[in-house]
């Protein structure tokens, strides 16, 4: 089945519709589950996504932190042992870093350390992503550091039929995740609820969009990007498949070679820095498991491997539509 | 501080049992890490006041989250020496069942453990539980960031826990003058607005009684408690350590005559009445140990 | 190294993380003398400090391979114990 990007009309859901219903549901469903973050409770969060949630549930359920993220995802560890389900909610991308140590050592430790893999049913969400003209640290892309830190599960939120059932899957699960939000993507689509995905296996990569011609691999704040190159090539009479990893450890190695071996022209596109990124990952994966399947080599675009620059300079930074088409006539030439 | 007509004494045993077997087992781990039977031990010798004092007062669902330097408090928490050997041994990072013993797995990133701790406090509390936690770090791991983060959540939220620094004069090689200007460490629960006390580490009874105080708070619902308890690290910071490049032997001796386990066993020898008791009690924990380490080493295939 | 069943070969352990050899400072026993489990036998300088090493059998001494100012390898032979009669039983 393929999905077209939302068209913008005033009525339906948006992503950040669909994660506060995710984090409502779970609260409702769960007195174990907490909301914990900065500005979460009163406020609704800096991107309002928890908004109604502290009312609703009361100030033991959501939970404004004091500004400290080590201790923020530190505490939750506690929480987590000690029999709560905490959801906590790390402001930004680039603020994720002081909670590293807590993350690498601990979180992605504990159940193999202490031989429980239900150990620590906890979520950490972060927004990420740019193209949105933020000041510095507000548009990394910082999914590696989580993905090199096994056993730690990292997905991807992307569309507005998804949002709501991936997080609730990860929430669900007892093991930890790291769920990332595009916030570029926020509220920039809209789905009728009748289009929305009630459950989504989070292991699981989608294929977004079919076509036999090539096949286009991304996540997080690159699909939208993705799904408008993929119709600018079908104008040009060119069927580009759309793949949305969705888990970005582990990825779904199986779904990416089948999709691949389709037509064995591939192109891969992140915003992240190519160096030691998911997407270098995954053309290793293509290189080495997949290589009698490939017609020619896979095209990785990414940003350059420079920090994130200034504002103004972020559109040449990241990979355009126009970096994507010339790359899927370049394999299918 | 409470007053109490009460002979501290009065329950002596359990309190002796447990600084002895601490004693014991430390002198048995190094001798078998320099026999090659384990690969690194951390030697808690001179702490086990300090440690003991704060932990005999405690329930079977109270919790306790250790750094990496407090086999006593494992053995007093029921962990099996055989388990509590087997960690050292390298073998497995978690050999014991924690949840059955209320004592978390050793902490290998220093400090990191305060926060996990608090954040377990806090779950008692939310679920309106009268058991309180105890976590031990030392002076070195006061500096860390996250040690003050995770004060400072306990402090917000209440959470009934109390943290036992345990101020042994060295961070490896790094005496605590240098490790920070603050003329005392408990000052900072001032900071965070928590209690806080300063107590000598080596004496069981004083540590006891200021820890006491310190869970009727928590338990209370009136929050943590920093409780610093000045002692000394007798031996090196791991079997890989020299100190002697870095104290003297004067300071060395000088600790000596305060050892905590031969102080309270000359406190008992005042009274004509415990010494055959505290005699059976130290041939008891040498036999256990003894048989533990027969067990072990059998189980290396070392016997 | 190959000895009787009731007799055992203490090698120099790696006392210090990745050592690869020490030099022996004191022997504190002589051949023929009894000794029991966690005896210090003898006393090696490493790289990193001085280190007290204690008998992990008890028995007698039956040979010793190393001298004061010896340079020993990480599990080169540093003396040999007779065992107890009472410990041939877990000799395997």
């Amino acid at each position: 089945m393929t999905t077209q990007a939302a068209t913008r009309s005033r009525t339906g859901s948006t992503m950040a519709d669909g994660i506060q219903r995710a984090l409502d549901q779970a609260l409702h469903e769960d007195p174990r589950a907490l909301v914990m973050g900065e500005d979460v409770g009163r406020l609704g969060g800096v991107f309002r996504i928890t908004a109604g949630l502290y009312d609703k549930y009361g100030a033991d359920r959501v939970i404004d932190s004091p500004l400290a993220e080590a201790g923020l995802v530190g505490t939750g560890i506690g929480l987590a042992l000690n029999g709560f389900r905490p959801i906590i909610e790390i402001q930004f991308d680039g603020f994720i870093f002081p909670a590293l140590n807590q993350i690498c050592t601990h979180v992605a430790r504990m159940p193999l350390r202490m031989h429980d893999r239900a150990l620590l049913p906890m979520t950490i969400r972060l927004p990420t992503g740019g193209r949105i003209r933020a000041s510095e640290l507000h548009s990394e892309s910082p999914e590696t550091y989580f993905a090199h830190s096994p056993d730690l599960r990292v997905v991807s939120a992307s569309t507005p039929d998804t949002a709501r059932a991936l997080l609730l899957a990860a929430i669900r699960s007892d093991e930890p995740f790291v769920f990332l939000e595009p916030k570029r993507l926020y509220r920039r689509y809209r789905v009728e609820p009748e289009d929305e995905v009630a459950e989504v296996d989070p292991g699981r990569a989608r294929l977004l969009r079919d076509g036999g011609d090539a096949l286009l691999v991304v996540y997080g704040p690159m699909v939208d990007i993705a799904l408008q190159a993929a119709d600018t090539m079908a104008d040009e009479g060119v069927q580009v498949a759309v793949l949305d990893l969705v888990s970005l450890a582990p990825i779904d190695t199986r779904t990416l070679l089948e999709q691949a071996a389709r037509s064995g022209r591939v192109v891969v596109a992140a915003e992240s820095i190519r160096r030691c990124s998911i997407s270098s990952e995954v053309v290793s994966l293509l290189a080495v498991e997949g290589f009698g399947s490939l017609k020619c080599a896979p095209r990785l675009l990414t940003s350059p491997n420079r920090p994130y620059p200034p504002a103004h300079e972020e559109d040449e930074h990241l990979p355009s539509v126009q970096d994507i088409t010339n790359a899927l006539r370049e394999v299918t030439a | 501080m409470t007053i109490t007509d009460a002979d501290p004494l009065t329950d002596w045993e359990p309190m002796f049992r447990a600084l002895v077997r601490g004693r014991r087992f430390d002198e048995l781990a190094l001798k078998l890490q320099r026999q090659g039977v384990i690969d690194s031990y951390g030697e808690a010798r001179g702490q086990e006041a300090a440690q003991i004092g704060a932990v005999i007062d405690l329930e079977d669902d109270d919790m306790v989250f250790p750094s990496y330097r407090q086999p006593a408090v494992a053995l007093e928490r029921g962990v099996p020496t055989v388990e509590l050997l087997r960690f050292y041994a390298g073998g497995d990072f978690c050999p014991w069942d924690w949840r059955e013993h209320r004592f978390a797995p050793y902490c290998i990133p220093v400090g990191s453990q305060v926060a996990h701790a608090v954040g377990w406090a806090w779950a008692s509390r939310l679920r309106g539980e009268s058991a309180a936690t105890v976590v031990f770090f030392g002076d070195g791991a006061a500096s860390q960031g996250e040690v003050h983060e995770a004060m400072n959540y306990a402090g917000v939220f209440r959470a009934p826990v109390v943290f036992m620094l345990e101020n042994n004069g060295f961070a490896i090689s790094l005496p605590t003058s240098q490790q920070t200007r603050a003329e005392a460490l408990y000052h900072r629960a001032a900071g965070y607005g928590i209690a806080g006390a300063r107590v000598d580490g080596n004496d069981v009874l004083a540590v006891r009684e200021v820890v006491r105080d310190a869970l009727v708070r928590a338990r209370a619902g009136h929050g943590p408690t920093l409780v610093e308890a000045v002692t000394y690290r007798m031996g090196g910071h791991t079997t890989s350590d020299d100190p002697r490049r870095y104290r003297s032997e004067a300071d060395l001796s000088e600790w000596a005559e305060r050892d905590p386990v031969a102080r309270f066993r000359s406190e008992l020898e005042r009274r004509p009445d415990v010494q055959e008791r505290s005699g059976e009690i130290e041939r008891d924990v040498e036999a256990e140990l003894d048989r533990a380490t027969d067990e072990f080493l059998e189980e290396r295939g070392m016997a | 190294m190959t000895v009787e069943a009731n007799v055992r070969v203490f090698n120099l352990p790696d006392v210090g993380e990745g050592l690869v050899e020490a030099r022996v400072v004191e022997v504190l026993v002589s051949e023929g003398q009894a000794v029991k489990r966690f005896d210090t036998i003898v006393e090696v300088d490493t790289d990193k400090s001085t280190v007290e090493l204690s008998a992990p059998w008890a028995g007698t001494v039956r040979k010793i391979h190393v001298e004061v100012g010896d340079y020993v390898e990480v599990g080169k032979p540093v003396l040999e114990i007779e065992l107890a009669a009472d410990e041939e039983g877990e000799a395997s």
